[in-house]
């Protein structure tokens, strides 16, 4: 689930839409455990989907990589790498966040 | 309590533990709905702060740039991001959309080549689809070809391109743009066809969605800008800065601020000492050596050192380098007397900047009844520049005239003038506000540039000096090449570019089915007063000194049908001197090389077939080199006969001597001749230097004019004290200087290393010189002076190929150095880049209607259909 609301998020909202997707995954769950790192998994799953649906649709996702990544001066699949951890980084880092707001407003008198 | 050997109660925000006892299924309380197996409490506010910060410095990263990264959010999206442009590297087979404004459905065809066929119903139709492909396949081209020449890099880049911003503004560019437009009829042919390409651009941007965006504004984060009208007019400005800058005054002046004014005047002449004019000359057989005595050099003329000064802004990275005509073309057209076929035959190919994507982009427009043209446009310009109709064909080669002048004026205030003296009255001095700014939009520089009535002035060393040049002046080339691709034979053509096309002035050869060849120099030529050449700084104060017209049109350096069945341009001088009118240009701007190889070629062929003059377009041998290096062996042999037995002498004469003179991609001997060239050139003109660096580099045409006076002065080199140097002992060092460098680098001449496909490359870079997206180090057959050259970094070439055959039915060859796509993920992007570079053209489809195209050769359709949204 939270990998489709991530994937639906980045293609309503962009990259953006995960951050917003990871917050809202860490104040619903606020209390799960690994909340963070199920985010994460999420985004990854998400945005791997993503380019592999370009893929599947013919997109030559390799010359991309190869190409873009050699203009940042890193191997093309350490730039799809970079791409996943990225997102990674922004629905894991807000859900905790998410989760901790949520936990501090629990915890208020 | 559950007996988990921890307490815990309200506020308690240890982590809750299960029951120690009973579990789920046991005896103890049912579980709360929160305090499942996999439960936790929130994070600690730590953890919490850590995540937040973390969050931050992610999405800075995602937002902000980061040193020469553009925000990785927008970058790295999977949606909107680069990812986006694998999807978007092939256009759809099949799309329909509109245009606003469109009068009637266009249909286009992109045939295998990825070449729009475009069949309007109405002529600015035509051109609203020719718009809308051009931005489909080159829209970060179009943008940024109008920034550079419009000065606003910055607007895009930030500060570090202020330099190059402010050249055009300086040259007054934009202004002249402005004026340009502003003398249109906003009803005329021009205005309407440059509104309706803007239409078409338009279109495309305003329905692109930021995941459609080309790569280059993702990486530099920012987003298309809306094309205006007036922007083909400074695209076209930026053709004249390539083609019709500078001119010999300055190196003539920093020449004789070294060896004095007839020394200078020797070596920079006014005319070429080996004429092989374009004109053909009645009872000429062959090029004619016009070599004058060149005068020793002299002391230096202190008062050309201090205009030199003066010419700063067009010294060039390399101006001790032969390279700098490397702008330069080849055309050639045959009669049909001497082709197999019995049809008038015409070959081109301009040499430009190589740059991925191409500065061409291939077309062909269609309204029938109307127009049929089929040819290469400079993205951003309507119209074909080079191709052909169903009646004629035509391409150019630069004439290289000298058309821009240089004043010095008496002004009232050297600080900030505003007032500037002619015939002892005060004018005053326009002035116009330069504002650069970065990429928010902040104003980053100001200039404050200033006007007198010929044109933008500068201010160096003290001095004001305004220019006058025929770039800025108003002229209508987009109507120019309107009417040429409406013309029905070579005379129109002629004719129609003559009427409306000024600057850069072109070498314009036309051929027609009729069988008819022609060819003139067509743009503005000034008429300098009392006779003078312009290749000095003229005296503002007096009117006399101005401008008192333009050649007439009957004047222009031009040739039909001439008897020798053959015309061919290949940036030589027009004319002889005798048959000019006044003074065109000097011997610097001229390249005689390739004009006498393809007259050898043409003079010797009397059954002249497609094949041959594609042949010809890359032919390997060199003028140059047979006639400089008979002069390297017989120095050699000469030392030899003298006693003065060289060892090193004689192995480079004897490995020169085995060279047959064609720079093949496997010869192993032209890497020797072109070094000991430029050994050659340093020894010569070594009075040319100024703190170690050569200033100013005469041609090789008057090297070879030296070569007759092998007892001049010019050939002592003054860093060698007590000896006196002549010809053959600077032939004799530079040959075996030669051998040492080439061995050095190289290694022993068989080793594989000397192989011509190892030394001499074409370099084509991306727009924004992103090695990725360029292709570099291709070898080429080729070298300096051949039909098809390369040299220095090897950016510079040719960057179309065409021949056409004018039979009953026209059939085309051509080819580019890259792709018609833009987009470097695209199969398009270089697809006919290893046509060009072996050589080969490949057949280009003319067809008169949609039908024509069969869909085996369709590789997409775009239906622009008004009714559409």
């Amino acid at each position: 689930m939270v990998a489709l609301a991530c994937a639906a998020g980045t293609a309503w909202l962009g990259w953006v839409g995960v951050p917003c997707v990871g917050f809202v995954y860490g104040m619903l769950e606020w209390r799960m455990a690994a909340r963070g790192t199920a985010a994460s998994v999420g985004a990854v799953i998400a945005w791997a989907g993503l380019l592999g649906s370009e893929l599947a649709r013919g997109a030559d996702v390799r010359v991309v990589a190869t190409q873009i990544g050699a203009v940042m001066q890193v191997p093309g699949a350490l730039l799809v790498v970079v791409t996943l951890v990225f997102g990674a980084l922004l629905a894991g880092t807000a859900a905790v966040l998410g989760a901790g707001i949520r936990g501090a407003f629990a915890r208020s008198p | 309590m559950p007996d988990t050997g921890k307490a815990f109660g309200p506020g308690d925000d240890r982590n809750q533990e299960v029951p120690a006892k009973g579990g789920f299924g046991g005896s103890g309380p049912r579980p709360n709905r929160y305090l499942t197996a996999t439960s936790t409490m929130p994070p600690k506010p730590l953890v919490t702060t850590l995540a937040a910060v973390a969050l931050a410095a992610t999405l800075y990263a995602g937002l902000r740039p980061i040193g020469p990264l553009p925000p990785l959010g927008g970058l790295l999206d999977p949606v909107n991001g680069v990812w986006a442009n694998a999807g978007t590297s092939v256009p759809a087979a099949s799309v329909v959309t509109n245009i606003p404004g469109l009068e009637g459905p266009v249909d286009v065809r992109y045939d295998a080549r990825g070449v729009p066929h475009i069949f309007a119903t109405s002529e600015e139709d035509v051109y609203r689809a020719l718009g809308y492909v051009v931005a489909r396949d080159r829209l970060f081209q179009l943008e940024i070809q109008t920034r550079a020449a419009t000065g606003r890099l910055t607007e895009l880049v930030g500060g570090q391109a202020l330099g190059a911003d402010e050249a055009p503004r300086a040259l007054g560019m934009p202004r002249a743009a402005e004026q340009k437009f502003a003398a249109l009829n906003p009803r005329g042919v021009s205005r309407r066809i440059m509104d309706a390409y803007a239409d078409g651009i338009n279109a495309y941007i305003d329905n692109l969605k930021p995941k459609d965006y080309p790569i280059e504004y993702k990486l530099l984060n920012t987003r298309p800008e809306r094309w205006r009208s007036i922007n083909s007019l400074h695209l076209l400005n930026q053709m004249g800065l390539t083609l019709a800058a500078g001119g010999p005054d300055h190196e003539l002046l920093r020449a004789a601020a070294l060896v004095g004014d007839s020394a200078a005047e020797s070596v920079f002449p006014v005319h070429t000492p080996i004429q092989e004019p374009i004109q053909p000359v009645p009872g000429w057989t062959g090029p004619h050596d016009q070599f004058k005595q060149i005068a020793a050099p002299g002391a230096p003329d202190t008062a050309a050192a201090r205009v030199a000064s003066l010419f700063k802004r067009f010294e060039g990275d390399d101006p001790g380098a032969e390279t700098h005509r490397s702008y330069a073309s080849n055309n050639w057209a045959v009669a049909p007397a001497r082709t197999k076929n019995g049809y008038a035959l015409l070959a081109g190919d301009p040499h430009l900047q190589l740059t991925l994507p191409s500065i061409w982009y291939e077309v062909h427009l269609v309204v029938p009844g109307k127009l049929d043209v089929y040819g290469v446009t400079i993205p951003g310009s309507p119209g074909v520049v080079i191709g052909f109709n169903r009646d004629v064909s035509w391409t150019f080669t630069n004439t290289g005239a000298d058309v821009m002048d240089f004043y010095r004026e008496t002004v009232d205030d050297t600080l900030n003038p505003e007032r500037y003296l002619v015939d002892g009255e005060w004018r005053k001095i326009v002035t116009r506000v330069e504002q650069y700014r970065d990429r928010s939009g902040a104003v980053i520089h100001t200039d404050t540039m200033r006007y007198t009535h010929r044109g933008p002035m500068t201010h160096d060393h003290g001095e004001w000096v305004s220019m006058r040049w025929t770039v800025l002046d108003p002229s209508n080339e987009i109507r120019a090449f309107y009417d040429a691709s409406h013309a029905r034979d070579v005379n129109e053509f002629e004719t129609a570019t003559a009427r409306s096309f000024w600057a850069p002035a072109q070498n314009m050869l036309a051929a027609d089915r009729t069988g008819s060849i022609a060819i003139r120099s067509t743009g503005h030529f000034p008429i300098r007063p009392h006779g003078e050449t312009g290749q000095f700084i003229f005296d503002g104060s007096s009117s006399a000194n101005d401008w008192t017209g333009y050649w007439p049109v009957d004047k222009y350096p031009q040739s039909v049908n001439p008897a020798q069945g053959f015309l061919a341009s290949a940036n030589q001088e027009p004319e002889t001197p005798e048959s000019q009118f006044g003074y065109l240009g000097g011997d610097a701007d001229y390249e005689v090389w390739r004009a006498l190889r393809i007259n050898q070629l043409l003079r010797k062929s009397t059954n002249v077939t497609v094949d041959s003059m594609i042949r010809w377009q890359t032919d390997p041998s060199s003028v140059r080199a047979d006639i400089f290096v008979p002069y390297f062996l017989s120095a050699a042999r000469n030392e030899d006969s003298l006693g003065r037995h060289v060892a090193d002498l004689d192995s480079a004469a004897t490995l020169l001597g085995q060279w047959d003179r064609k720079y093949t991609r496997d010869n192993t001997r032209a890497v020797l001749f072109e070094t000991a060239m430029q050994q050659l050139s340093d020894f010569t003109w070594d009075e040319l230097q100024r703190d170690g660096k050569r200033v100013a580099t005469p041609s090789t045409a008057v090297l070879a004019e030296l070569m007759s006076q092998p007892a001049s002065s010019w050939w002592d080199d003054r860093r060698t004290k007590g000896v006196v140097e002549g010809r053959d002992d600077i032939l004799a060092k530079s040959l075996v200087a030669a051998l040492h460098i080439v061995q050095k680098e190289r290694g022993a001449p068989d080793s594989g290393g000397w192989r011509w496909d190892r030394v001499r490359f074409a370099n084509i870079y991306h727009l924004l010189q992103i090695p990725a997206f360029s292709e570099l180090g291709i070898p080429v057959q080729g070298g300096v002076g051949t039909l098809a050259p390369s040299s220095g970094s090897g950016i510079f070439g040719p960057s179309w190929r065409m021949v056409v055959e004018m039979g009953p039915e026209i059939r085309a060859w051509g080819t580019l150095p890259g792709g018609q796509s833009g987009n470097p993920f695209s199969p398009r992007y270089a697809d006919h880049l290893r046509f060009w570079e072996s050589g080969t053209l490949q057949p280009l489809k003319f067809p008169r209607t949609a039908a024509e195209l069969p869909a085996s050769e369709t590789s997409a359709t775009l239906e622009l259909d008004p009714r559409s949204r």
